[in-house]
């Protein structure tokens, strides 16, 4: 095995394609958006030229090295050596957009002023006939002093020649910017800019006179006052009704996929234990989780298509009105909608909030915008307790309601980030300074790697976490076992399953937190579900498939909401679950901070040790009150309108 | 005694109209602030376009396009440029 040689670190200008150049030089796939802070840490990856192994690391996006924000921070500490853990860098390669020459030059004077070997790429050479550009290679090498190779990341142009230049960088004498004292004072930026205007009249000949361009129009309507914010409402109503119109019957494929290997298993397996772990525990349980990847897969893909569009961008900058007087800035607005796909990288995403308290105040509420994991959640009780009523020709009752998910736990969070910047974490706001992207059309292909990234996360939960869960609560719902009185002795399956699940280990868990879930309406049934999901809320769905024996023979998901509506109380014959308690239970889900790996990266980024360990109890404490106390109150107002 | 830099013809970002051009002259925001905006390009003496000023203040900054909320657009002081 080779053993690595060279040290390269990419730096570049936020949406410069860097992070697209560091896939085709490593083959590494790595998420590509257009919004400063995507890749929020630094990325490895690693490829073999000349029988060198070359380890390249994909650093976040910065516009200088006088960093503002603690994903700048990242890249200063590599740049300068200070990173902990890393080896120094052996070659910087910095990414310059050449459609902003400009603008990117100037990161790329400050890393040349350091006297190390550097490469520079000139990439999306291909945009420049479209900007009435040219730009003079062979002259920008004399300016800079360095190696400048012109490239295209996204169809691989060049990089044979970016590869051939990183491996003779370190034999290479480095720029003498500095040496030269063409740029003499560092840290003043007009003489630095200065500076750059002459290179750029030397290098850069304009072939047409750029007047409004095509972007601006677009523009226009996309960040006007009133239109701006009414079309990303409308861009988020579709986008949820085609999760429940799309994903349903693709979801319906999965459910009969997995009937199908439940009836295989059936037949090959004796009846007993060995097979009822497998269907019930194991299929039961895990498959109750996997039907849902097309919904979250969707999910993905949807804001993966806002970000690589340069649309989130504006949406931050349309949306920095109403995020201000809650003591928050539009920047804010970027990890709350990543929110919605999974607390644990819009966490890491506030890296790009320069301010200490507003990054912490957003991290705080970020759990509260309903993220995937609940979705399978949602989907079980909606689908239960509401009715499928059609609304005009596109509407249903039943997308209205997931989208009203959605709103309450934006609403809370937005209302929670205004309590704590008035409260615990109280400072003046910083200004809103967004460069707008230019448009561009996602590429599916980037699109459906990074879809198949997430969702493979997704898939690894549900082949550990999920699975582990599953396999337990099946062995506690199945012991010890219960001595079936003679009373029930010949009563039909499902009544001697239940009088097993009442007495076993699992039901006493139930019976134990029954007085807590009782005043909302619930049963013990459901005090299992909801302790067992406080590791992964996604687990609510699998225990409920585990506890109702909710066969794969059929659609896994469709019976067991028939289970939970058709649900009856022994004796009584009243259902079990009203719809007054399946509303706050929903409720409950809204706001409830279940999730093992959000609880971590709150702890990491708050600080660590015991300083993170006290925002992230702070965190799932009042996320916990406020959830149960909501559920209380949604559970006593439905049953004050006869929904009991 | 009234700064110099306050007098006419100098205005602030925001009460630019779309389609000027303006040289920026100075920064009445934090130290932050202003770092950020001059590494972007919007330093002292630079020339922007205004693209857009409905919503805060759309720029054209180094061949880029760069939005300032309206806080920070009342903050900077330009002198409009003559088309």
């Amino acid at each position: 095995m080779t053993r690595p040689t060279l040290r390269v670190a990419l730096i570049g200008n936020p949406n410069c394609g860097k992070s697209t150049l560091f896939n085709a030089l490593t083959g590494r796939r790595q998420k590509v958006a257009n919004f400063p802070g995507v890749t929020v840490e630094w990325v490895e990856g690693s490829y073999v030229h000349e029988g060198t192994t070359v380890s390249v690391l994909d650093l976040p996006g910065t516009y200088s090295l006088s960093p503002d924000a603690p994903d700048e921070v990242i890249t200063y500490d590599v740049v300068h050596g200070r990173a902990a853990g890393l080896d120094p860098v052996d070659v910087f390669v910095v990414v310059l957009d050449a459609e902003n020459l400009e603008r990117n030059l100037y990161l790329a004077t400050e890393v040349l002023e350091l006297g190390r070997p550097t490469v520079v790429v000139l990439n999306r050479i291909d945009r420049l006939p479209a900007a009435e550009m040219k730009v003079d290679v062979v002259e920008l090498i004399h300016a800079l002093g360095a190696i400048v190779v012109p490239s295209v990341a996204t169809t691989q142009e060049g990089l044979d020649r970016v590869r051939h230049c990183i491996a003779r960088a370190p034999d290479v004498p480095p720029s003498d910017l500095r040496a030269s004292g063409a740029i003499t004072d560092g840290q003043n930026a007009e003489r630095r800019y200065e500076w750059i205007s002459a290179v750029m009249a030397r290098t850069v000949t304009r072939t047409g006179t750029r007047g409004t361009r095509s972007s601006d129009r677009v523009d226009a309507v996309l960040l006007h006052r009133v239109w701006g914010p009414l079309i990303f409402v409308a861009v988020m109503a579709i986008a949820f009704q085609a999760l429940f119109l799309v994903a349903t019957p693709l979801a319906s494929l999965l459910q009969l996929g997995l009937g199908a290997l439940s009836n295989v298993l059936r037949g090959v397996l004796p009846a007993g234990d060995f097979q009822s772990l497998l269907i019930d525990g194991v299929l039961g349980g895990v498959g109750s989780v996997i039907v849902f990847v097309p919904q979250i897969a969707l999910l993905f893909l949807f804001i993966g298509a806002l970000e690589d569009s340069g649309y989130l961008s504006r949406a931050a900058f349309v949306m920095d009105r109403f995020m201000r007087p809650l003591g928050l800035q539009g920047k804010s607005f970027i990890p709350l909608l990543s929110g919605y796909a999974c607390a644990v990288p819009a966490i890491m995403a506030t890296r790009t909030i320069p301010q200490t308290k507003e990054r912490l105040a957003t991290i705080m509420v970020v759990p509260l915008m309903s993220c995937s994991a609940r979705l399978p959640v949602y989907t079980l009780l909606i689908s239960a307790f509401v009715p499928a009523v059609t609304i005009g020709y596109v509407l249903t009752l039943q997308g209205l309601a997931l989208l009203a998910m959605y709103i309450f736990g934006t609403v809370a969070a937005l209302a929670a980030a205004a309590v704590f910047r008035r409260t615990l974490l109280r400072s003046d706001t910083r200004a809103l300074i967004i460069e707008m992207p230019a448009y561009a059309k996602p590429t599916m292909r980037v699109l459906l790697t990074t879809v198949w990234q997430r969702v493979a996360v997704f898939l690894q939960r549900a082949g550990t976490v999920i699975f582990a869960i599953s396999v337990l609560l099946w062995a506690m719902g199945h012991y010890p076992r219960a001595t079936i009185d003679a009373q029930i002795a010949n009563a039909d399956a499902p009544t001697q399953q239940e009088a097993q699940l009442a007495q076993s280990a699992l039901g006493q868990v139930g019976h134990a937190v029954e007085p807590l879930v009782r005043p909302l309406g619930l049963d013990w049934k459901i005090g299992v579900a909801m302790v067992a999901s406080f590791a992964a809320r996604e687990v609510f769905v699998s225990t409920m498939a585990t506890m109702y024996g909710v066969p794969q023979h059929e659609t896994v998901h469709t019976e067991l909401a028939a289970r939970l509506r058709d649900a009856r109380a022994p004796g009584t014959g009243r259902p079990t679950y009203t719809r007054a308690a399946a509303f706050g239970l929903l409720a409950f889900y809204v706001f409830a901070l279940m999730c093992t790996s959000t609880i971590a990266v709150t702890v990491r980024e708050t600080g660590g040790g015991w300083q993170g360990a006290r925002w992230a109890a702070l965190q799932f404490s009042y996320m916990l009150v406020l959830a149960w106390g909501s559920a209380f109150v949604v559970y006593r107002i439905a049953l004050a309108l006869g929904a009991g | 005694m009234l700064d110099a830099a306050l007098c006419a013809p100098s205005c602030t970002l925001a009460a630019c109209f779309a389609g000027d051009r303006a040289t920026v002259r100075q920064l009445h925001c934090t130290k932050a602030d202003a770092m950020r905006l001059r590494t972007l390009g919007v330093y002292e003496g630079a020339s922007v376009g205004i693209v857009d000023r409905r919503n805060g203040v759309l720029l054209d900054v180094c061949g880029s396009r760069l939005a300032l909320d309206a806080t920070m657009a009342g903050a900077i002081v330009v002198d409009p440029t003559p088309a």
